[in-house]
């Protein structure tokens, strides 16, 4: 499967990467053993409400909108009388020939911001599976334009790793939070102790221990990086 | 007088990874308009010696992490007895500058 | 600020187009704030009343600080003053006259602010022995400054401008450059005054804040001179010329050889302590950080190593991290009575 970033399935990679690691397990040994060591990766700015469904990468877009192309009259039709106030208003902005026309173009041109209001689950059984799993943990994950992901990190392992959908119900000891450009730049190869040097990402916890551990924490933006990940945005 | 035998650079730009700009222009530039009265100085002049007080560098856009740490720099942010704002804070010390 | 930086004067001798004219000149306008006029605008109440009020670790713990600006700008005043003043002579480096004046000015800012917290400590943070008697110019230090790592850079900083005032050679000129503009100006100084910024309401030192920032300001343009001539150095060694070739080593080498030293200073003013104040050692880290990204890789452009510079770290923490500063410093006062004993008893 494609693994997706952000979603639940790329952070689960991470922590089995993570474990499966032999230089971050070495190097991370004693990690939260006499303090806290659990971590929250903010995710900002991620541009929910400038990308459209039509922008996202083709493989969700494209096979979504040909499979609307393809079916039977009878069920676009039943899809249009099913659709949402927000979604027909939206078709009567468009100028197309065509109801099953405008209805696309409609759905396509919806902000991912505001897809819960113009999706329903009959509509969503027509989505390729990524599609409606990722637009679903948009819905449940994205606060305002930030996603947090907590991670338990012990003694060398990542114990657990959970995107939130409660954030303020969880505080961690170690907070990292950078734009969502900053975190794809990491992912493919930046180097994370120059990002947060540079101000790129903000680190936020006791630096001290972090000193203590700079393999450690090297390895832990290189491991995201060697994870072959597509970009949702 | 502070600055009348240079031709400086007079815009007040916010420095990248300085201090952000609290205040708004029109607050700024009242109180230059200010403060140039009271110094007896042009207000063109009393800009230039602010914008240099901000950056002293020669760069064109400023560079990042001000090396005026404590006026223009991040930790201005944190000075709970300041203006909050870089430039009414340049300002502030070219006022008293000229006094002493 | 742009380079349309420009006097409408000109002569013979003296390049008025020349940046190190722009700085000599701003110099002189800004620099030359008086500081007995400063003293005398802003009093000394408020300030005294403050120290009253905090506890005694509060107050040791701004001692540390203060002690450490104390005797760095007193040496960084007579470096400036002897080593550095001939090093602008360099016949390797352009517009020497121009480079002269700013190097009085520096000089001058360095003299004054060492004025500065000479006088302030005596009026406002009750007397201290700083065992002066024991002649300064041969490296007495405040037991504090001595005990600690900060001692260290300054040592470094005395031996790399002497060596480069004598060789006059561009890579030495760039490692004391390197020591003295970027990592005692530009990281240690902006720092320890970002230190100050910090300081909670109940620490309200208005005289020290308002000198702080004219401080502040002068280190402006010191560090500005300091990239600059860094950025002449690089550029000529760039330029393939023989006699600069390894500049950007001896900066980066320069910078692993500080950097542990350095983190000593935020330590002692902050967790050593236990950080009654709130002045934060973990804030202090991260600033030092910003601050040898912005300098080092964004305006000069170089490739610092990210973990060297982690792992000479974490070795002296972990060893610092180990001491009792209180009992250190206690030595490092009964080493200096000791001295002075001696002295009083005829010997050298
Ligand atoms: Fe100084
Ligand atoms: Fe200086």
């Amino acid at each position: 499967m494609t693994n997706w970033f952000p979603s639940r399935e790329w952070l689960g990679t991470y922590r089995d990467r993570l474990n499966e690691n032999e230089t971050y397990g070495e190097q991370s040994e004693g990690w939260g053993v006499d303090f806290d060591g659990s971590f929250v990766f903010e995710i900002t700015e991620l541009p929910v409400a400038e990308t459209t469904l039509d922008d996202l990468p083709t493989e969700l877009s494209e096979t979504f909108r040909e499979r609307l192309e393809s079916v039977s009259e009878s069920r676009i039709e039943q899809l249009i009388d099913d659709a949402p106030p927000e979604l027909t208003e939206r078709m009567d902005d468009v100028s197309a020939d065509s109801p099953r026309e405008r209805f696309i173009t409609a759905l396509f041109e919806t902000e991912i911001e505001a897809m819960p209001a113009v999706t329903w689950p009959d509509l969503c059984a027509e989505m390729p599976d990524d599609l409606d799993n990722l637009l679903d943990q948009l819905e449940r994950y994205v606060h305002e334009d930030t996603v947090y992901a907590y991670l338990d990190l012990y003694d060398g392992e990542c114990r657990t790793a959970e995107v939130l959908e409660e954030p303020d119900g969880t505080s961690a000891a170690f907070v990292l939070t950078a734009p969502y450009t900053k975190w794809t730049e990491l992912i493919d190869g930046a180097d994370v102790i120059e990002a947060v040097m540079s101000q790129d990402m903000d680190l936020d916890g006791d630096i001290t221990s972090v000193i203590v551990y700079p393999e450690a924490a090297q390895e832990m933006g290189d491991t995201a990086g060697r994870i072959e990940t597509t970009f949702l945005f | 007088m502070g600055g009348s035998e240079m031709a400086l650079d007079r815009e007040l730009r916010e420095l990248a990874r300085g201090a952000e700009f609290t205040a708004t222009d029109e607050e700024v530039d009242r109180a230059i308009e200010e403060a140039a009265e009271e110094l007896g100085e042009s207000p063109e002049s009393v800009r230039e010696n602010v914008a240099y007080i901000m950056d002293s560098t020669f760069e064109e856009e400023g560079v990042s992490t001000s090396f005026n740490e404590m006026v223009s720099g991040t930790s201005l942010e944190d000075d709970v007895s300041s203006t909050g704002d870089p430039r009414l804070e340049a300002l502030e010390m070219y006022k008293l500058r000229q006094r002493i | 600020m742009s380079q349309v930086l420009q006097s409408q004067y000109s002569g013979q001798r003296v390049d008025t187009g020349s940046k190190w004219y722009t700085l000599f000149q701003k110099g002189v306008e800004l620099g030359t704030w008086n500081v007995e006029k400063l003293f005398d605008e802003i009093g000394f109440e408020q300030d005294r009343a403050s120290w009253e009020a905090l506890s005694q670790d509060e107050r040791d713990q701004i001692r540390y600080l203060i002690s450490g600006f104390l005797d760095g700008e007193r040496e960084v005043a007579g470096d400036a003053a002897t080593n550095l003043q001939r090093i602008m002579g360099a016949p390797c480096l352009d517009e020497n006259t121009e480079k002269e004046m700013y190097m009085t000015m520096l000089t001058l800012t360095e003299h004054k602010h060492t004025q500065f917290l000479d006088v302030y400590m005596q009026e406002v943070m009750d007397d201290q022995d700083n065992y002066n008697d024991l002649d300064p110019r041969r490296g007495t230090r405040i037991p504090v400054v001595q005990a600690t790592g900060l001692g260290e850079v300054f040592e470094h900083q005395g031996l790399l401008t002497a060596k480069a005032a004598n060789t006059l050679n561009p890579v030495d000129i760039a490692k004391a450059a390197t020591n003295y503009h970027l990592n005692v100006e530009g990281i240690l100084a902006r720092v320890g005054a970002s230190a100050i910024s910090r300081f909670p309401e109940r620490a309200d030192f208005p005289l020290l804040n308002y000198a702080f920032k004219f401080v502040s300001t002068d280190e402006g343009r010191h560090i500005t001179h300091g990239i600059e001539l860094l950025k002449e150095l690089i550029e000529k060694e760039e330029a393939g010329n023989p006699q600069f070739q390894g500049v950007k080593q001896g900066i980066v080498e320069t910078l692993y050889q500080d950097v542990p030293y350095m983190a000593d200073f935020g330590y002692m003013f902050t967790d050593a302590l236990d950080d009654p104040l709130g002045l934060d050692f973990n804030e202090v880290l991260m600033r030092g950080g910003n601050l040898i990204d912005g300098m080092y890789n964004e305006t000069l452009g170089l490739d610092i190593d990210y973990m060297e510079v982690l792992n000479v770290v974490r070795d002296r923490y972990l060893e610092i991290n180990e001491w009792d500063i209180k009992q250190r410093v206690h030595e490092q006062e009964q080493h200096y009575q000791r001295k002075r004993g001696v002295a009083a008893d005829g010997g050298v």
